[in-house]
């Protein structure tokens, strides 16, 4: 009687892309494979009819100069890259691995597409985006904000400098901004900016000293930041310059022109291009390198929080853009208006493949004989333009153009009054959607004063709570999916999860439902929980898990979508279960399980189940 | 001089294989030549050999399985790796069924002694054998060779990894084994993966990787000779 070596199987299952093979398939991998060792720092000496894969220890591949391109352990493959014989292969740990003959191998699984895909377009992996020295830009902004600072002598001055020679030089050497300090210490920033908005609108005498049109106290970034990380305060903020420190010193700084050079697709760059667009077709062009900076992001190894931030706020500023636009061409507003976004825009959770959703606010003032052509026709180009530029028509008509989502307060109040103090489900499912509401364009104002009311009343309203309880329960997370199999029925993929659907959306359901219960008005859904926690709607590790939950199923839709890009495929959210790594499926599968003990106890918490 | 052992060898074969009613597979054994001491190690193919007994007497235990697993130009062939269940024809004891973790059924649906030794003869026909503390594999090997063929020693080359352990350390090589010595604590210290031990084929290739491990620590290991191993 034979038996299988099954621990090599098992070993071989779990190494991409050889989870795609069946166990017979599997058995044939292992028989044609063989097993050597060499002890460390060993120069291997590769053969070319091989491919290796490494069972324990570790290797790494050098180019001309011993320049690292790739350390790679466990789990990794060598030797198959055409190139790969130019370079050299030095054990640096005692390593044991497999080599396997190459055309046997694809002989036996060469049909599977995604084996190919693996072996033939391979991209570093996450080890290598650290430690390479390569010069590719996503490289160098992983790199530390120190390593891209500027010489910092012409950039700073003592807070007792008469403005006028701060002036002189700042025009001398050519800098757009100067960090002041007061007794060594970082105590201020003046750009040119303070030059035009200080001393001359506000007529201050050029030979006061510099700290009386300084910004004070502002913001900085640690030394060990990456680039990326600098980027996003950047984005966030609004500010062009940071100043770099160390232990309260001023080290160094870093401007958003350094960035830009070193990264044309980044978000910094993206908005300022938006917000100089002069025209539709060159939004529509800008917006075309959305996905191009989706993949960035993704391979830059981002968070899905700063991934998601950052995919919004071009989103944002492209409907910014686009009212201003509106605004030029049908002139000044008669009375004042909002123009708010909703959905996963207004969460800062927006990735790929999204539609538009969008009312406006309009002052009390408004009247529909006089005003309506014009806000209509702001509306109108809006969404057109927002559709122009990949942002769909929403499917449920959630757009400013509909009459009835362009109304004043008054009537917004009224609709939110009937959501709210006596809700209808399947009316309340589709306005859950004007619950996740931001302003970002306008008088924010009439935003605000509905925003309160709005809060105030959810805060109140249990019966409504039970049923905004009970509408977050109805997507539920795939549990034993992985086991079973039980399929989203209703996508148009029979044989895929829908991520978003059964993974992401019960999360958001759920920080809505506590959110308004609790009169918080964040809307971010990782915001939400947080505040929940600091006011002890919920407990501490209730709120972490549902985050690393909600972060971690994101991050495998995000990968996923980002994959089908490379691949150049439309990108969706249906995830087939064949091409998530078996460790990923099993912290799917916790996170399914977090997901869902958090809905029931959501359920208990609002009496929820009596309504279904 | 450094000869004198493979010629020994060399001589007992022949004169084993005048030997009447053995069976083909040992005749085509013996008729085989054996590595010679001077061989390179990267030239010759090993058979790295593993028993489960139900104990460590040669005389009063048995052999309830084997596995293995072959080196070919110091790598294993995992083409080649195999395990079979002997039936002993004797009860196994609760204490020894826990360890190998192969019941009474499975060992009696397994091949005979005499089928297993056929089966190592073959394996083994001008190879080295390779194992891990040679007291057990040798000397089970040559009490059933005695029981059966009514002959011991069998002309085999053997290599020992524990040995090989001991010389490398410049050790006094001792019968008894301890547990700084054991399989998994020299795999851990050549950096080789954990093994659930007690499972023959598995303890082969655990071997088998061991020695590779050895060999790569040695100086030009592709000019090592089989007498510096044995």
């Amino acid at each position: 009687m034979e038996v299988e070596d099954e621990k090599t199987q098992l070993f071989f299952k779990e190494t991409l892309p050889l989870d795609h093979l069946n166990d017979s398939q599997l058995r044939e991998v292992v028989k044609i494979s063989q097993t050597a060792y060499r002890k460390r720092d060993h120069i291997m000496s590769l053969k070319s009819d091989f491919i290796y894969l490494i069972r324990k220890g570790a290797v790494q591949i050098s180019g001309e100069n011993q320049t690292l391109k790739e350390l790679i352990g466990e789990h990794d493959w060598f030797g198959y890259k055409p190139e790969c014989s130019l370079y050299e292969h030095r054990t640096v740990e005692d390593t044991l691995y497999y080599r396997i003959p190459k055309e046997t191998f694809f002989n036996l699984c060469g049909e599977i597409d995604i084996i190919q895909q693996f072996f033939n377009d391979r991209r570093p992996s996450s080890i290598t985006s650290s430690a390479a020295s390569d010069s590719s830009e996503i490289h160098l902004l992983g790199n530390s904000v120190m390593q891209m600072s500027r010489a910092i002598d012409p950039y700073i001055v003592n807070d007792d400098e008469p403005i006028r020679s701060v002036a002189k030089l700042m025009n001398d050497k050519n800098v757009t901004a100067v960090m002041i300090t007061t007794d060594g210490k970082l105590s201020g920033i003046v750009t040119d900016r303070a030059f035009c908005t200080k001393v001359v609108a506000d007529q201050i005498d050029s030979s006061m000293p510099i700290s009386r049109i300084m910004t004070k106290n502002p913001l900085t970034i640690e030394y060990f930041k990456s680039g990326v990380e600098a980027m996003l305060i950047m984005a966030r903020q609004q500010v062009r310059h940071l100043p770099i420190v160390k232990k309260e010193k001023v080290v160094g700084i870093i401007t958003a022109a350094d960035l830009l050079r070193k990264q044309s697709h980044n978000v910094v760059f993206l908005i300022s291009e938006i917000q100089r667009a002069e025209n539709i077709k060159k939004l529509q062009q800008i917006s075309k390198q959305i996905p191009l900076l989706l993949l960035r992001d993704v391979d830059a190894n981002m968070d899905e929080h700063d991934i998601a931030y950052s995919v919004s706020s071009v989103g944002r500023a492209i409907n910014q853009r686009l009212v201003k636009l509106a605004e030029d061409k049908f002139g000044e507003p008669p009375v004042s208006y909002a123009w708010v976004v909703a959905g996963s825009l207004a969460r800062n959770e927006q990735i790929l493949h999204s539609d538009q959703d969008n009312l406006m606010i309009l002052s009390d003032e408004y009247d529909s004989k006089k005003h309506q052509k014009y806000f209509k026709s702001i509306a109108k180009f809006v969404n057109d333009g927002l559709n122009e530029c990949g942002y769909i028509y929403c499917p449920g008509d959630v757009m400013a153009v509909n009459d009835r989502w362009r109304q004043p307060v008054k009537v917004w109040k009224d609709y939110f009054k009937e959501w709210i103090e006596s809700p209808e489900p399947k009316a309340l499912m589709l306005a859950s959607i004007f619950f996740d509401i931001r302003c970002i364009y306008g008088d924010s104002s009439l935003f605000y004063s509905l925003r309160d009311v709005i809060l105030e009343k959810t805060k109140k309203n249990s019966r409504f709570q039970a049923f905004m309880a009970n509408n977050a329960l109805m997507a539920k997370p795939p549990i034993g999916f992985f086991r079973n199999f039980i399929l989203d029925a209703s996508g148009e993929r029979k044989k895929a999860l829908n991520l978003k659907k059964r993974g992401v959306t019960p999360v958001i359901d759920y920080a809505r439902t506590y959110a308004l219960a609790n009169g918080i008005s964040s809307v971010n859904t990782v915001d939400r929980i947080n505040a929940l926690v600091e006011m002890k709607g919920l407990s501490k590790k209730t709120g972490a898990d549902m985050i690393d939950a909600f972060k971690f199923i994101n991050t495998v839709r995000i990968k996923h979508q980002a994959k089908q890009l490379k691949n150049k495929q439309e990108p969706d959210n249906y995830v087939d279960p064949q091409e998530i790594h078996s460790l990923d499926k099993k912290h799917l599968k916790d996170a399914f399980n977090v997901v869902e003990d958090g809905q029931s106890t959501m359920g208990v918490h609002f009496n929820a189940t009596i309504l279904s | 001089m450094i000869f004198s052992k493979d010629s020994r060898l060399n001589s007992r074969q022949k004169k084993l294989s005048k030997l009447k009613n053995l069976p083909g597979s040992l005749i085509n054994y013996l008729s085989e030549s054996l590595p010679s001491s001077s061989d390179r190690v990267k030239d010759i193919e090993f058979l790295a050999l593993d028993f489960e007994t139900t104990g460590l007497n040669p005389k009063t235990d048995r052999v309830v399985s084997f596995g293995y697993t072959v080196i070919d130009q110091l790598a294993i062939l995992n083409s080649m790796n195999g395990h079979y269940i002997v039936n002993p024809k004797t009860e196994l004891t609760e204490q020894n069924v826990s360890i190998h973790e192969i019941t009474d059924d499975e060992v009696k649906s397994g091949i005979t002694v005499s089928q297993m030794m056929e089966k190592i003869f073959e394996l083994l026909k001008g190879r080295a054998l390779l194992v891990h503390f040679d007291y057990i594999e040798k000397g089970f090997i040559n009490q059933v060779c005695q029981n059966l063929y009514g002959f011991k020693d069998l002309p085999m080359v053997v290599v020992d990894t524990l040995k090989v352990e001991c010389m490398k350390q410049n050790k006094k090589f001792v019968h008894t084994q301890p547990d700084s010595m054991r399989l998994n604590a020299l795999r851990d210290r050549y950096n080789l993966p954990l093994h659930g031990a007690h499972h023959a084929m598995l303890d082969a290739i655990a071997t088998a990787e061991l020695f590779l491990a050895q060999i790569s620590y040695m100086k030009n290991p592709s000019e090592i000779t089989l007498k510096q191993v044995i």
